[in-house]
């Protein structure tokens, strides 16, 4: 009898209301199992579960799993479950799992509040994309937008998009369309579309979702001319003296980051106080025809210091973060069926076969 | 290549017992005298010195200096001996590197030692067999050299191949012999040459194509996915058929060729000129577009397309080129980018790169190309030596050169 390969193991702590997790591996499990570390046992706390499974047989999204009531007796008991989602989705990032599309029926070009009845297998940071929504043809396509907030089968929130509203991107109310659970490319840093941009000495970039940007980084833009400040086109092509030096100089350089939990932007050395100011097109307009504004990486810079437009770092460096790099992996996505109670600290195993066969009794 | 020069009259007996050596060879009447051998400087010096410590114990006795000399000939000044300067000026006259076929001593740098022999028997260690090519014998008379090939040049048996296993940490079962037809010139018996197991065995050949092909496809894929994530994009909008983007037109073609232009980037192909032929059209300087075989019918629709075999000439095209549209060129893979539902209206997009010259590249490490590696039975948790294992690693960076000189030119229609 050959043994099962272990391929490792995993804690996490539950927040108060438990999130989905995903756990990175370094290949595909045969057996993954989940144990609560902090209710095994506890006569006086029901959990439910408190220990969960998936073996490589079962369908995507599916689980075994035992809970524990409160007792008062002398030992513990255990009550079997297994269900068909909320279990465990084994993801390949390299070559993820589709999903279908969902209608929704509102989207709220200031708050990005999307309403649908179905937010089934969504979790906050999940992507997602937007299509064919009526009256917002412009967010609509190849954006992927990142959730901040889900209420359940009512409504899911963009809160990026809603920060990049709050900063000066228009966007008329939308009604009906689809949206679509989305795993994006992990081949970083990679190109965004623009959100919005802020005319200002130090110009403000916002994203429709957490940008792979740092700080030194060179940035180049291709601005359409629907939405206005093409001046900030094909930087790298405008000729400079120099990193730190008159505007424009080559490709914009990335003097800070900011990803918070529904912000993502970056402030660029470019003063665009003389630009034209940026907008999005119309739904109209947009479905006439046009390019998305993007934002692509451009090459490394010298990093700046503290986010100074003119001083660099002392010691002078660069930043490797920036460069090109396939950071996709294997998740293990262990949903909320699976994932443990409030506030329990979790252990996770994963356990590779040698082979696994089906075995047909005649 | 490992020479044995043996000076003047020799005696040399080379016992099979354990060794490749097959053939006592020489003239019985013969006596012995000073040898000299010589290590083609491939052979790390580690081997040679267990080349001729295996040698002086089967010899008996030696002269001392051999392996002084040795250590001469691979001391810190003289790292490795010149054979010209060694032969000619301080030995017999006779001995000169013309005097050794085909070239085996030539200009190269050689290790050498010589010592006294009688009855050389010589267990010579299969591991360093195998870096040796050829084994020559020089039997000097008063006149000339006469050269005496050891009739079964390389002969192991898998005995023999126990300090080749534990230098290269593999075992006997690892290892075959294989008979094979000498030069009925110079060897006329049959050779038995020593390889691993992974040469002949037909199903692990058929692994090593496949995992070729993983690899290089696997190469492809992470230059496609970093274009794909890091290009600027163009929608193709000159369609009728109402998404965004559209199927690619002619006026699409023409609006990446002009930012292209306007980025200042270079060709990658010639004008293929017009010439008088039937049916065949010129085609422009041109930038190149990768893109998926799903966009084959959107360009056959293409007013302006120009396929392949309609070129005036097409000496100069690849296999997976499929035509060109006034200044570009596309370049069909089954492997080209596709974003599924990525549209307006949730349809696939065709991700369309076009390029001009040395917009992108890859950034190989130092020994991180293509590397196959093979275990047999009994690695990795296989006690029992069931199962062979195959696998193939490298590592590549991606790097786009210059972000104006490649778009990515979306269309849908696929």
């Amino acid at each position: 009898m050959l043994p099962y390969s272990f391929i490792g193991s995993w804690t996490y702590t539950n927040p108060a209301t438990p999130i989905a997790q995903n756990i990175p591996m370094t290949a595909k499990p045969d057996w993954v199992f989940v144990k609560d570390l902090t209710n095994w046992g506890a006569q006086s706390t029901a959990a439910n579960p408190i220990y969960s499974e998936w073996f490589s047989s079962m369908a995507a999204g599916s689980y075994l799993a035992l809970g524990q009531p409160s007792s008062t007796g002398a030992g513990v008991t255990t009550y079997a479950s297994q269900g068909t989602s909320g279990g465990f989705t084994f993801i390949d990032q390299t070559n993820p799992p589709t999903f279908t599309k969902v209608a929704i029926t509102a989207v709220n070009g200031t708050t990005f509040v999307v309403s649908t009845s179905n937010t089934a297998g969504l979790n906050v940071g999940d992507t997602v994309r937007l299509i064919n929504v009526t009256g917002a043809q412009q967010i609509s396509g190849s954006n992927l937008y990142q959730i901040t907030a889900i209420t359940a089968n009512t409504s899911i929130t963009l809160g990026y998009a809603a920060s990049a509203a709050s900063a000066g991107l228009v966007v008329a109310n939308g009604t009906t369309g689809f949206y679509q659970k989305v795993y994006p490319g992990q081949f970083l840093p990679n190109t965004l579309p623009v959100a919005y941009i802020t005319q200002a000495t130090q110009a403000v970039v916002y994203f429709f979702r957490q940008n792979p940007y740092t700080p030194g980084e060179l940035v180049d833009f291709q601005i359409p001319t629907p939405y206005g400040m093409t001046q900030l086109s094909n930087l790298t092509a405008k000729s400079g003296s120099g990193p730190f030096s008159s505007n424009p100089a080559g490709a914009a350089r990335v003097l800070s980051v900011t990803n918070s939990a529904t912000v993502s932007s970056i402030t660029i050395d470019v003063d665009t106080t003389g630009f034209t100011a940026f907008q999005f097109p119309t739904s109209a307009a947009y479905a006439g025809g046009h390019s998305p504004a993007v934002c692509m990486p451009a090459g490394s810079g010298v990093v700046p210091l503290n986010g100074s437009a003119t001083i660099p770092a002392s010691p002078p460096g660069t930043n490797l973060v920036d460069a090109f790099d396939n950071r996709s992996q294997f998740i293990m996505n262990i949903g909320l069926s699976a994932v443990g109670v409030a506030n329990a600290n979790m252990q996770v195993f994963a356990f590779k076969a040698d082979f696994v066969n089906g075995i047909t009794n005649a | 290549m490992a020479i044995a020069a043996f000076r003047k009259n020799i005696r040399c007996q080379l016992r099979s017992n354990d060794s490749f050596f097959r053939k006592e060879i020489g003239c019985p009447h013969l006596h012995h005298d000073s040898a000299m051998l010589l290590f083609y400087p491939k052979i790390w010096i580690n081997s040679c010195k267990k080349f001729i410590k295996r040698f002086a114990c089967d010899i008996g006795f030696i002269n001392l200096s051999a392996m002084e000399m040795f250590s001469f000939f691979r001391n810190n000044f003289i790292p490795v001996m010149n054979s010209k300067e060694f032969f000619k000026p301080i030995h017999d006259r006779n001995i000169n590197r013309s005097k050794f076929q085909d070239g085996a001593m030539d200009n190269r740098e050689n290790t050498c030692f010589s010592f006294n022999s009688v009855d050389v028997k010589a267990a010579i260690a299969v591991y360093v067999a195998s870096k040796i090519s050829k084994i020559q014998f020089f039997i000097h008379n008063v006149y000339s050299f006469t050269i005496v090939y050891i009739e079964k040049e390389i002969k192991s048996t898998l005995n023999d191949l126990g300090e080749w296993n534990s230098e290269r940490n593999m075992r006997k079962s690892d290892l075959a012999t294989k008979a094979q037809e000498g030069d009925p010139k110079r060897f006329p018996r049959s050779q038995h040459v020593v390889s691993h197991k992974s040469n002949s065995l037909p199903v692990l050949n058929s692994a090593a194509a496949r995992l070729g092909q993983s690899l290089r496809e696997t190469q492809d894929a992470l230059q496609r996915d970093n274009l794909e994530s890091s290009a600027s994009i163009i929608n193709c909008v000159g369609g009728n058929n109402g998404d965004i983007p559209t199927e690619m037109t002619i006026s699409d073609v023409d609006d990446v060729f002009t930012v292209l232009q306007n980025n200042s980037g270079e060709y990658i192909t010639n004008i293929v000129e017009a010439e008088l032929r039937f049916g065949t059209s010129p085609i422009g300087d041109a930038y190149g577009c990768m893109l998926t075989t799903r966009m084959i019918p959107v360009l056959y629709n293409m007013t302006g397309f120009i396929k392949k075999f309609q070129y005036p000439n097409i000496s100069q095209t690849l296999s997976v080129e499929i035509g060109g549209a006034n200044n570009v060129r596309f370049f069909a893979s089954e492997q080209g980018s596709v974003t599924p539902n990525a549209s307006l209206l949730g349809n696939d997009i065709a991700n369309c790169f076009v390029s001009a010259k040395e917009a992108y590249k890859v950034v190989w490490q130092a020994g991180g190309k293509a590397r196959f590696i093979y275990l047999p039975p009994g690695y990795n948790n296989d006690p029992c030596m069931l199962r062979h294992t195959a696998g193939c690693s490298f590592y590549q960076g991606q790097c786009i050169t210059n972000d104006l000189w490649i778009q990515n030119l979306r269309s849908t229609g696929i």
